[in-house]
C-alpha cells in the first residue's frame, strides 16, 4: 500500500525553465495532489493494482484518475501480461490562454500487453485505447476515441546485442491511421568490472 | 517572538535532520556485484534465496525487491534510498534508459518492447499531453523544463501555441 500528498505553489516554481511559452515564469497557481495504491496478491504470479490520484490546480479545477491493473506472469516468467483500464474525471475547463467557453477534458484509458520471452528470441504486442467523454473539445477535432497497437520481435543476438523491431498502428496526431515501423540495434558498452551489467 | 522563532528553529533543524537520516542509506558495504549469477532471462525474487529477513544494517527487507509483476510501479520506494541494491545487478545505463534527461528519441518508442514498462507518451500523446498538461504541469516540467523540449519548441514557440 502507498499513499503521496504533495502541494505546491508555482509562484518561481518554473524559473529555472527556459522555455517561458510552456512553463510560464509568472504562474501563480497552487496545485495539491493525493492518492494512493494498493496492491492485492504481492509476491505471488498475479497480482491487482488499484490506484487513485486527486489534484487541485486553481485555474483549471480538480481531477480524479482512478482504476486498476491486473498483471500476471506464467511459465517461470517468460510469459508476462497485463491489463488495466483507467478513467480520468476532470472539471470542465477552457482550452489553453483563452478563458472560455469551458469543455470536457475526462476521458478513459484502456490497456492490454503481453511480452512472450522464448531462448533469444523475445515478442511483445500492445494495445492502447483512449475513450473521450466530450468529442466537441476542439482539441479532439471531433473524434470521441483513439487507439494503437504495436508489435515487436527482437532477437538477442549476443549477451550485449540486440536486435528488435517494432510496427505499431493507429491515428496520428491529426487523427488519421498510420502505420509505423522501427528497428531498433541495441549494443550495451560495459567496461566497468565492478557492479551490475545487466 | 523570539521563543517563537526558537521553536521554528528548532522545529526545523529537526525535520531536516530526520531528512537527512532518510537519505542516507543505512547499507554501508552492500556487494558492489551479485556474489553469485542471477538468472538475467527473468525477473529475479530475492527471497527466494534470501528469505524474508532484513537485509543487514537496513529497514528493507529482500522480499521488497523481489521483481513482482508490479515492481516497476513502486521501485521508487527502493531505488531512492537503496540503489546499491539495484546497482549490484543493474548498469546506470539501465535507469537512463528511462529517466535520461535529453535524449533524441521518447522512451516510449525506444522501449516499445517493453510495454510492461507503462511508459510515458504512449499511444498518441501530442493529443493526451493537452489534458495532462492541465492536471500536472509538473509532470511535463521534469524533464522538458530546461532541456529535452526541441520539440516541444516545434508549436510551443514557432507557432505561437500557448
Amino acid at each position: 500500500m502507498t499513499g503521496a500528498f504533495t502541494e505546491r505553489n508555482f509562484f518561481a516554481y518554473f524559473a529555472g525553465s527556459n522555455f517561458k511559452s510552456l512553463f510560464s515564469q509568472d504562474e501563480k497557481d497552487k496545485f495539491r495532489a493525493f492518492g494512493g495504491s494498493v496492491i492485492l496478491g504481492s509476491a505471488s504470479s498475479v497480482e491487482v493494482v488499484a490506484d487513485f490520484r486527486h489534484t487541485h490546480r486553481e485555474s483549471y479545477g480538480d481531477a480524479n484518475r482512478f482504476g486498476a491493473d491486473v498483471r500476471w506472469n506464467l511459465s517461470s516468467k517468460k510469459i508476462m501480461s497485463g491489463f488495466g483500464y483507467h478513467k480520468v474525471s476532470a472539471d470542465d475547463a477552457p482550452t489553453k490562454g483563452t478563458l472560455g467557453p469551458l469543455y470536457g477534458w475526462s476521458h478513459g484509458e484502456l490497456r492490454a500487453w503481453a511480452m512472450v520471452q522464448k531462448g533469444l528470441l523475445s515478442a511483445s504486442l500492445d494495445g492502447i485505447f483512449y475513450n473521450f467523454d466530450d468529442k466537441k473539445n476542439p482539441n479532439l477535432n471531433g473524434q470521441s476515441s483513439i487507439y494503437q497497437v504495436v508489435g515487436s520481435l527482437g532477437y538477442q543476438a549476443t549477451t550485449n546485442l540486440k536486435i528488435s523491431g517494432d510496427l505499431s498502428y493507429g491515428d496520428d496526431s491529426l487523427f488519421k491511421k498510420q502505420v509505423m515501423g522501427l528497428l531498433r540495434v541495441e549494443y550495451r558498452f560495459t567496461s566497468t568490472s565492478k557492479g551490475g551489467r545487466k | 517572538m523570539i521563543r517563537k522563532t526558537i521553536l521554528i528553529c528548532v522545529a526545523a533543524l529537526g525535520i531536516g535532520f530526520l531528512t537527512a537520516c532518510a537519505l542516507l542509506s543505512p547499507q554501508t558495504s552492500f556487494a558492489p556485484t551479485h556474489p553469485e549469477g542471477v538468472e538475467t532471462a527473468s525477473r529475479p525474487m530475492c527471497s527466494d534465496c534470501h528469505g524474508t529477513e532484513a537485509m543487514k544494517g537496513g529497514l528493507k527487507t529482500f522480499e521488497s525487491f523481489n521483481h513482482t509483476p508490479t515492481f516497476v510501479k513502486n521501485h521508487r520506494f527502493q531505488a531512492n534510498q537503496d540503489s546499491g541494491t539495484c546497482a549490484s545487478c543493474h548498469a546506470p545505463s539501465f535507469c537512463s534508459d528511462c529517466h535520461g534527461g535529453k535524449v533524441s528519441m521518447a522512451s516510449s518508442v525506444k522501449l516499445g518492447d517493453r510495454p510492461d514498462r507503462e511508459m510515458p507518451h504512449r499511444g498518441n500523446y501530442l493529443i493526451l499531453h493537452r489534458m495532462d498538461g492541465k492536471v500536472d504541469p509538473t509532470g511535463c516540467y521534469k524533464c522538458h523544463g530546461r532541456s529535452n523540449n526541441d520539440k516541444c519548441a516545434t508549436c510551443h514557440s514557432q507557432r505561437g501555441v500557448r
